[in-house]
């Protein structure tokens, strides 16, 4: 079962804070095929959240083929995303490291960083962004 | 404690219809209880204490002599007392409406609206019409159960000691003590407490008007207790014994007259030295009372008692009108 | 969860030309909205808004002076539409000298619906013993009795007048989770008024804002948050607002040096130039009874006018 976290200030919608925190499980293989969601209202009695949120959260993650949302019964996990191979992933973050050291030795600080990291994120991935 | 450890023990989640009352009913004699518990030991207690008095009375009266003996000749120290002890009890009796009415009739509605409880009732699945009349109707049957078992016990102790019981029978509180009468009396408190509590809103205030009200209230009913009948009038001979007709009557007022009829003051030719020769140069040869007899009690009783009960019809409908339609917001 | 009521009226809570007249003038006037079936719509607005008097208009604890209010079409007060709703009051209300168990009991005895099962479950959830009197407990514990009395009831609508507002932040977090559980449980709709703006941004999808008597916002809060945009920018040199912001409709500005920042409900693209981020639904409701002159924004969904309910 996944725990979800939401966030107030976290800036994004509670409906996507649920989706990307399912994804994140997914990855993590903290929920797998065949595992079943949390339902609306025990959502609501953990954080709070409108069940029309979750609701839609859900929705959206059928949408994505990640889940199915059987009548009467809840909502279940249909298909686990195949974690992208290590390759790629650690060469990316090699070159990220790098990148990183480079840019203190340029004087940025860690917020700095961060404002430019969003910028650069937000022009890459535009729908994304809230 | 246990209870707190162990709470879910304590519930009853598959219990079946209870028994006792239902609905408003059961609301009423829950949150009225304190007040339900005292009027039941008023009622138990007075009437444990009338059946054990009159006893009492009678035994002292028949060791005394009477009823073999006329009642003006037994030891006037014994009928005192025993007079004295009726008047008590029968002053205490006619006292119990007003207690009711401040006791009862005051807090009942005007602690819902002080404390937001009238609130919480009328948003739940019964209407405020019902709940208002289910809160009156609870009121008048309380009072009447209370007041009804003693005011006619209390009048099996009167008519058993007869000539006892009280030299003025429409004066004295034998006559609000009389069932007719008191339990109408204590519908008209209560309902006045009702009406004052709908329109004070507040507890303290509504008691501290109501025992004002009520004994405003009292003070003008025995004012206007002489309007209850029309009394009658009869003339005998100046200086003669009264005659035995007027010997239970409740004397209304009393003058001097002449022959043909003309009344003068009851202290007309009073002072000693002339009052033969005032007398005889007015005519008067007659002392005429006005009265009412025994036989127009009853009657009066039941004037009586239907004047305060329409006088509460009136009070309770003060009392809906003001709340049917009135905001409850705090 | 926007099932249509069961009853089949989709509109939970629908006000024609609602007005309320008090002898220092009118609390609320000309108030026409309507709340959908299924949804948890927050009624906001400063003090003396008409907040409460809406609420106890609803609740027949006072009379409108003008239009009308209906409860999933029964007219608001009337003894069909009494059974489906429950209401929490501030203060919430309840018989000091009775016991929990009572408080329940009575519960049971005045409703028709009454949902012992439910009733028990909230209270014991909140480890509260039924030989408990109400006077001796907290007043978290109080409100979730009155919250067990509430959806005992088993209402279609569930009218809350600033239930969090007296309650510690622990109990209010209890609280908040457990209206949110038991709404979504059965399906409640809920109208709650409360100034707790951060709170309500996630427990309510709808919103009704509230000022001065009359509607600022009424729609979803989907619909009607993203509409917005918070644009900060630079003035002219002489300190005025940009041109190009006047062709959209400027909720609140503030201005800082030469830096401005306003709420603007977007009536097509933003300059580019600007700074633009998407304002939160507290921003919103907070720009909006920052500035009562800024027109009502009513979505077509929440007008009465708009007759949606037909094609339904």
């Amino acid at each position: 079962m996944v725990v979800f976290h939401i966030e107030r200030r976290g800036g994004l919608p509670a409906y996507l804070q649920i989706v990307r925190q399912v994804e994140r499980a997914l990855r993590m293989g903290a929920l797998t095929e065949g595992d079943k969601l949390p339902t609306a209202a025990q959502v609501a009695a953990a954080t709070k959240v409108n069940p029309n949120t979750t609701l839609k959260a859900y929705r959206e993650l059928e949408r994505a083929g990640l889940v199915e949302v059987r009548q009467g019964a809840g909502t279940f996990v249909t298909h686990v995303p195949q974690p992208p191979a290590s390759q790629p992933q650690s060469r990316l973050r090699d070159g990220l490291t790098a990148w990183m050291r480079e840019a203190r030795e340029e004087g940025l600080d860690a917020p700095g960083v961060i404002a430019l990291f969003d910028t650069v994120l937000a022009e890459a991935f535009p729908a994304n962004t809230p | 404690m246990t209870t707190l450890t162990h709470p879910e023990a304590a519930w009853n989640t598959r219990g079946a219809r209870r028994p006792g009352p239902r609905g408003l009913l059961w609301l009423m004699a829950r949150q009225h209880r304190t007040a339900l518990l005292a009027c039941l030991a008023v009622t138990v207690l007075g009437a444990a204490w009338i059946v054990y008095q009159r006893g009492a009375m009678l035994d002292t009266l028949h060791g005394a002599g009477w009823p073999a003996q006329s009642a003006d000749t037994l030891d006037s120290a014994v009928t005192n007392r025993v007079i004295n002890r009726f008047d008590s009890y029968a002053n205490t009796l006619a006292a119990l409406p007003a207690l009711l009415g401040v006791g009862l009739g005051a807090s009942l509605i005007a602690s819902d609206l002080e404390h937001g409880t009238a609130r919480l009732v009328t948003t739940q699945s019964v209407s405020r019409d019902r709940w208002l009349l289910a809160k009156a109707g609870f009121a008048l049957t309380v009072v009447t159960l209370t007041t009804l078992p003693l005011s006619l016990l209390f009048g099996w102790w009167r008519d058993s000691i007869g000539p006892f019981a009280a030299t003025d029978w429409l004066h004295d509180s034998v006559f609000d003590a009389s069932a007719p009468v008191l339990v109408p009396t204590a519908l008209f408190t209560t309902s006045l407490g009702l009406a004052i509590g709908a329109l004070t809103r507040r507890v303290v205030s509504a008691i501290v008007l109501t025992l004002l009200a009520s004994w405003a209230a009292i003070v003008v009913g025995d004012m206007f207790k002489d309007e209850l009948a029309t009394p009658r009038r009869t003339s005998f001979p100046l200086g003669a014994d009264q005659p035995a007709a007027l010997d239970h009557v409740v004397q209304v007022d009393q003058w001097v007259g002449t022959a043909s009829g003309k009344l003068y003051g009851w202290g007309t030719c009073v002072p000693e030295a002339s009052s033969e020769a005032c007398r005889a140069r007015l005519g008067i040869v007659n002392s005429v009372w006005e009265y009412f007899g025994e036989d127009q009690r009853a009657g009066m009783q039941w004037t009586a008692a239907a004047v305060l009960v329409a006088a509460s019809a009136v009070l309770i409908a003060v009392f809906l009108w003001r709340l049917r339609r009135a905001p409850l917001t705090p | 969860m926007t099932v249509p009521g069961p009853a089949g009226t989709r509109w939970a809570l629908e006000a024609h030309g609602l007005g309320k007249k008090y002898r220092r003038g009118w609390a609320l006037r000309d108030c026409s909205f309507r709340i959908p079936a299924g949804r948890v719509c927050a009624l906001v607005g400063p003090n003396g808004a008409g907040k409460s008097t809406l609420l106890s208009m609803a609740t027949r604890l006072t009379r409108p002076s003008a239009g009308e209010l209906r409860i999933f079409g029964a007219p608001a007060g009337g003894r069909d539409a009494m059974p489906r709703w429950a209401y929490l009051a501030q203060d919430k209300p309840l018989f000091k000298r009775f016991t929990v168990g009572q408080t329940l009991r009575m519960g049971e005895e005045l409703n028709p619906g009454w949902d012992r099962a439910v009733a028990e479950r909230i209270v014991r959830a909140g480890r509260i013993p039924p030989q408990a009197r109400v006077a001796e407990l907290s007043g978290g514990q109080r409100t979730r009795v009155a919250f067990a009395l509430a959806f005992g009831k088993r209402p279609e609508l569930l009218l809350l007048d600033e239930p969090m507002a007296d309650l510690d932040p622990v109990a209010r977090d209890e609280m908040g989770a457990l209206l949110m559980s038991e709404a979504a449980e059965h399906g409640t709709t809920v109208l709650m008024s409360s100034h707790l703006l951060g709170e309500l941004e996630q427990m309510c999808d709808f919103l009704l804002v509230l000022d001065g008597g009359r509607i600022r916002m009424a729609g979803e809060t989907d619909e009607l948050v993203p509409m917005h945009t918070l644009v900060t920018g630079v003035t002219t040199p002489e300190g005025a607002l940009p041109d190009a912001l006047a062709a959209h409709t400027v909720i609140e500005t503030r201005t800082a040096g030469r830096q401005f920042t306003a709420l603007v409900l977007r009536q097509g693209p933003l300059n580019e130039e600007w700074q633009l981020t998407e304002p939160g639904m507290e921003d919103v409701l907070l720009g909006y009874l920052r500035s009562p002159r800024a027109p009502a924004l009513i979505a077509p969904t929440a007008a009465p006018a708009h007759r949606e309910d037909h094609a339904a």
